[in-house]
């Protein structure tokens, strides 16, 4: 079972690995180096024009260490089959465990210690701390962490299933009292008590007493996988990420609208957009936030051309549905030609892009209502819209359907 | 003749997993695809069905190749296929509403077929469900449901009786009756054999990609020499035969 751990932190590392290098292209690497040296400057400015005794400032440090406890989760490496091959296996899964367990601890505390660092000269700047403080206040902060993965444990274990919520309550409010006895009393009676918290943590949690309860436990490293696909997803294609399906009842009115009557595609692709959390999250997400910078942005010239960069941008979010469904082979047998699906996605396209447009335009107008603004935009969105249903729009589909 | 296949070649990619594969499906009559696992019979059926295309050889639905009228083609078949295949974004409705829209049916007769089909396998109170969520069974009636809610000619049902309750299976065996009654042609694949041999006109063994055996069970007994055999006991004395060889 050690093996089987090693084995798997060694895949895992690797498709890590894949995907971090993706990430870090050379694009992203620059901005970076400028968000990270822009972030560092402003920081550096704000400190000195602090003064010493702030309401504020203490209250800040207690919710910076309660949310920085909550950074890192514990890592099982689990996986969907497991409950069947490792069923006869179950009392071998504790050492499993302890391995899960520790690797975790490892990457917990290298977080926790780079966001202690960071709260470090906020801290210096309103506190008068001594040596010991500071010591202490990085070992409360890693005996925290210690806690919240060992309640982890508990978690994803038979004896604690039903009291769950719990647990997961206590993994809020344990560094959230630490951090208060550690900053508004002082951080030597916060260490005494994280110790002891988390003697009493490691008796009842401790690894001999538990036994794996598989749904949980899969579920919990499914979700936790599935977050980290899906900041990944966020600059390559993950192929695991697929999108959540929700009913939203609220949108039954808009998709009779999108949808064409007696046209099957038509049909497929009004709920596939609007019920496939995938697509329709990232158009709903960038059109709120085109809304809010066409809302805000005072030069015309500017404004008009991120009105029309925002609608390119969502337009262009739309195409991968075009073979959303290919996977289903009953897309196959549909005796419906061709060119109906063409022409019943473009129309799909059409529509939800001058919706987006219209959205867009009408947030232009400002605090100011500024119809010269929204008369500008107007005209520049219908040529847009025009022109990528007509020319980008009809190219990238042909393209597409030539693949599939 | 509803289904006629003729010296068909195919496969997935380069390598032919089909050698010469020739069978053929009349109106009214349910023909049962039986092989090992391997011999080849969800491969003709993708052949079928139209999402291969042949090497060489022929596929014809009533005078109709798929690639001289695809659509005219596609309008004839419903599939069942062996593992349930639904539209996570859709509910058990709409997956009726658009295999309507897909094959162009009058939607208040359609519904009138489909309304007794769902009563018969209980899921009439679930129209606004997502069958996505429901178990295997459940989504296996829900493939059944749309499939026989058409008025194809030729039905391809893969494996039907996996997961389904034992009062299902009778009810799919009663639904297949009635098509063949009003002329559809049917061909199914299956492990069952106890069930093949009471409900199928005939047979076509498959095996390592050819036609072992092709004909009635009087006829097959006759072949394997075995005049007062089950089809099971012809089929596994068939396939030994095969594998030794």
């Amino acid at each position: 079972m050690s093996n089987l751990f090693n084995k798997r932190r060694q895949r895992h590392f690797m498709m890590l690995l894949k995907y971090w290098r993706l990430v870090f292209n050379d694009h992203f690497v620059i901005a970076l180096f400028f968000l990270f040296g822009a972030l560092a400057y402003g920081y550096a400015q704000w400190l000195p024009q602090l003064g010493p005794h702030l309401w504020w400032s203490r209250w800040l440090l207690v919710a910076w260490f309660t949310v920085l406890a909550q950074v890192g989760r514990l890592a099982t490496l689990v996986e969907r089959p497991d409950p069947v091959f490792l069923l006869p296996m179950v009392g071998h899964m504790q050492r499993y465990l302890r391995q899960a367990g520790r690797y975790s601890l490892a990457l917990g505390e290298l977080m926790t210690l780079a966001g202690a660092f960071v709260a470090l000269p906020f801290a210096l700047t309103t506190e008068r701390l001594t040596m010991v403080d500071v010591v202490s206040i990085f070992l409360v902060a890693m005996l925290a962490k210690d806690s919240w993965l060992r309640l982890a444990q508990g978690m994803i274990s038979q004896q604690w299933g039903q009291r769950r919520q719990w647990l997961h309550l206590a993994q809020w409010l344990l560094p959230l009292v630490v951090a208060m006895v550690t900053w508004l009393v002082n951080p030597l009676w916060g260490l005494v008590l994280v110790i002891a918290i988390g003697a009493n943590v490691d008796y009842f949690f401790s690894p001999t007493k538990l036994t794996i309860d598989w749904r949980a436990a899969v579920k919990m490293e499914d979700d936790r996988m599935y977050s980290v696909y899906r900041f990944f997803n966020l600059f390559t294609d993950v192929p695991k990420v697929q999108g959540n399906v929700k009913r939203r009842p609220w949108a039954n009115g808009l998709i009779r609208r999108l949808t064409v009557p007696g046209h099957p595609w038509s049909y497929l692709y009004a709920r596939g957009l609007l019920r496939n959390t995938d697509i329709s999250g990232i158009v709903i997400r960038l059109t709120l936030l085109a809304m809010v910078v066409a809302f805000v942005v005072p030069i015309t010239w500017l404004n008009s051309a991120l009105v029309v960069l925002f609608i390119y941008l969502i337009a262009s979010q739309l195409m991968p549905l075009f073979d959303q469904f290919d996977g289903n082979v009953f897309t196959h047998l549909y005796p419906v030609p061709f060119a109906q699906r063409r022409a019943d996605f473009s129309r799909l396209l059409v529509r939800v892009t001058a919706l987006v447009a219209a959205l867009i335009i009408l947030a232009s107008l400002g605090m100011t209502l500024n119809w010269r603004q929204f008369g500008v935009n107007l005209v520049l969105a219908v040529i847009e819209v025009v022109l990528l249903t007509r020319l980008y729009f009809r190219a990238r589909i042909k393209k597409l359907s030539e693949e599939s | 003749m509803a289904l006629e296949i003729k010296n068909l070649v195919g496969g997935y990619s380069q390598l032919p997993v089909l050698k010469d594969v020739s069978l053929d499906v009349q109106p009214g009559e349910l023909v049962g695809l039986i092989g090992l696992n391997g011999a080849g019979k969800s491969t003709t059926i993708n052949h079928v069905i139209g999402i291969l295309r042949p090497f060489s050889g022929k596929i014809m639905l009533n005078g109709i190749s798929i690639q001289d009228e695809p659509e005219k083609y596609k309008q004839q078949i419903a599939y069942v296929p062996e593992t349930p295949i639904l539209y996570d974004e859709l509910t058990l409705k709409e997956h009726l509403e658009l295999t309507m829209d897909a094959y162009g049916l009058d939607h208040d007769q359609a519904w009138q077929r489909a309304h007794r089909l769902l009563k018969l396998f209980r899921l009439d109170n679930k129209l606004d469900w997502f069958p996505a969520n429901f178990s295997k069974g459940m989504k296996q009636k829900v493939m059944i449901c749309c499939a026989f809610m058409t008025d194809a000619k030729l039905l391809i049902v893969d494996e039907p009786f996996y997961g389904l309750d034992p009062l299902a299976v009778h009810d799919l065996l009663g639904l297949i009756e009635k098509k063949k009654e009003a002329g559809v042609a049917v061909l199914m694949s299956t492990h069952v054999l106890d069930t093949a041999q009471r409900y199928c006109d005939r047979f076509v063994l498959l095996a390592d990609g050819k036609v072992r055996a092709r004909g009635t069970l009087d006829e097959l007994r006759k072949l394997a020499d075995r005049p007062d055999e089950s089809l099971d006991e012809i089929y596994l004395h068939l396939a030994r035969d095969g594998q030794n060889e």
